[in-house]
């Protein structure tokens, strides 16, 4: 965690630069949402990080008075690197307040702005909430920033900084992580291909009395059945690191979802395994929204994800050969889903099918056993009221 | 209301849904011809898809079946969905 628990009623502790994710080394504080002397409850979002890949609330899980800010804003440092020094509460005054439910503190609400609009103002100094959005819903954009360009008089303005863009970060990011993958990870692949007609059906039933709100995307179902799949099949949940398999101590799915301005995010779905195909697709319903709209929370880019599901989605390819996200040792892949000649019961009749692929650390396991995990998420998906 | 300026809010309606779901294809939405295939265009995807049927569905109170939303992939397509009784 990011922060040290202390005994002492009055100690001090640090909040330290989270890890969001296995491949993050550093990041920056885009914006502090607390100064000296405030208050800080368990669970309050504390500041605002931009790692290589996206924009993320941070919280704090632990309860304090802000003593000191230690790293100012835009200030690149690595993970583990103290941001802030507080000072504890006692229980007791602590548990006559109880903690606001993930609001941000006074006046620093959530304004709507699009990702480039809130970039721009973090660079130029500009708080968000003093402008008027024309965007939907209000929502800043960018070019409503343009009459905010004007420095105020005396003041130079900043030097240009030549830093690379968000995007360009993000491809470096993925660059690296993939290059290692390619380098360290023998791969082993196999593909199965899934009939989805009682899926369908299913889904179709559980949609069918339900307002739109409401309903699941065959997405969640694919998750969820990896998830289940992996439960059974422990060998590929878990990580490799140090010339040996770490077997997962929970089912933690990592899903990739693709960003339209480019490259993509990784938030993670813990205890996937446990969850109700509702739940499941809150989650995923939770994430593709914040992904997109640029504010993932720093509990969802968890860095101890065990295996990754990658979903090309309806208008995609056929099938996906991906590339394992390290340290774990499985991908599994979903092309998109076709209606197709199938054979059942002697007979061809159009079938909606999706070829599932898996990757596979060759270190860790051998193809039987990722065989064996195809045809478990294959039962899982084929007999979908089991 | 007369017919033109019910599609013209409808078409409002929808722009707003997708640019609340997908805000960073908000900016492209202005002008956008109604017959666009909008999940081609800007590669939503289905959870997009449901987002935006959700915020429709929500804001003018008409149901979408499930199995319209693969009809329903241009601005004309909803606003005709959207406007037509049950």
């Amino acid at each position: 965690m990011s922060e040290q628990p202390t005994a002492a009623a009055t100690a001090s502790f640090d909040y330290a630069m989270p890890s969001l994710g296995a491949d993050m080394d550093e990041g920056s504080v885009v914006e502090w949402l607390v100064e000296v002397g405030d208050r800080v409850e368990r669970g309050q979002i504390v500041a605002r990080v931009e790692t290589e890949k996206s924009d993320i609330d941070i919280e704090i899980w632990q309860p304090g008075v802000v003593d000191e800010i230690i790293v100012p804003t835009r200030r690149v440092v690595p993970v583990g690197t103290p941001l802030m020094r507080l000072r504890s509460v006692d229980q007791e005054s602590s548990a006559t307040r109880p903690p606001p439910r993930r609001a941000p503190v006074g006046s620093r609400e959530h304004v709507p702005a699009t990702p480039l609009a809130r970039r721009l103002a973090a660079e130029r100094d500009i708080a968000l909430g003093e402008i008027v959005g024309s965007g939907p819903g209000g929502a800043v954009r960018a070019r409503d920033l343009a009459t905010q360009d004007v420095a105020p008089a005396g003041t130079e303005p900043p030097p240009p900084e030549p830093a690379p863009t968000r995007s360009e970060r993000m491809r470096t990011a993925i660059a690296d992580r993939m290059s290692r993958s390619n380098r360290d990870i023998p791969h082993y692949r196999l593909e199965r291909t899934v009939d989805l007609d009682a899926l369908q059906r299913h889904l179709a039933a559980v949609n069918d009395d339900r307002p739109v709100a409401e309903r699941i995307v065959p997405a969640a179902a694919f998750i969820r059945a990896v998830a289940r799949a992996a439960a059974r099949h422990g060998e590929l949940n878990g990580t490799w690191s140090d010339g040996g398999f770490h077997p997962g101590t929970a089912v933690n799915v990592s899903v990739a979802i693709s960003l339209r301005t480019g490259g993509l995010v990784t938030p993670t779905i813990a205890e996937a395994d446990r969850l109700s195909l509702d739940q499941t697709m809150e989650r995923l319903r939770d994430y593709t929204t914040a992904a997109r709209a640029g504010t993932l929370r720093s509990e969802w880019m968890r860095a101890d994800s065990t295996i990754t599901v990658t979903n090309l989605g309806e208008r995609g390819a056929d099938l996906v050969h991906g590339l394992i996200s390290p340290p774990e040792v499985a991908l599994v892949g979903f092309g998109r889903v076709l209606e197709r000649p199938w054979v059942v019961d002697g007979r061809v009749v159009p079938r909606p099918l999706v070829e599932i692929t898996l990757g596979a650390d060759h270190r860790a396991t051998d193809g039987a056993v990722g065989s064996r995990f195809l045809a478990t998420l294959a039962r899982f998906l084929e007999e979908p009221d089991r | 209301m007369n017919h033109d300026a019910s599609a013209t809010q409808l078409r409002q309606t929808i722009v707003a849904a997708i640019a609340a779901t997908a805000p960073d294809v908000a900016p492209e939405l202005a002008d956008l011809d109604p017959d666009l295939d909008l999940f081609e265009e800007f590669g939503l995807d289905s959870m997009d898809r449901l987002n935006i049927m959700t915020s429709l569905a929500q804001s003018t109170g008409v149901d979408i079946p499930d199995d319209r939303y693969p009809h329903l992939t241009t601005i004309n397509r909803l606003i005709t969905h959207l406007s037509t009784p049950a």
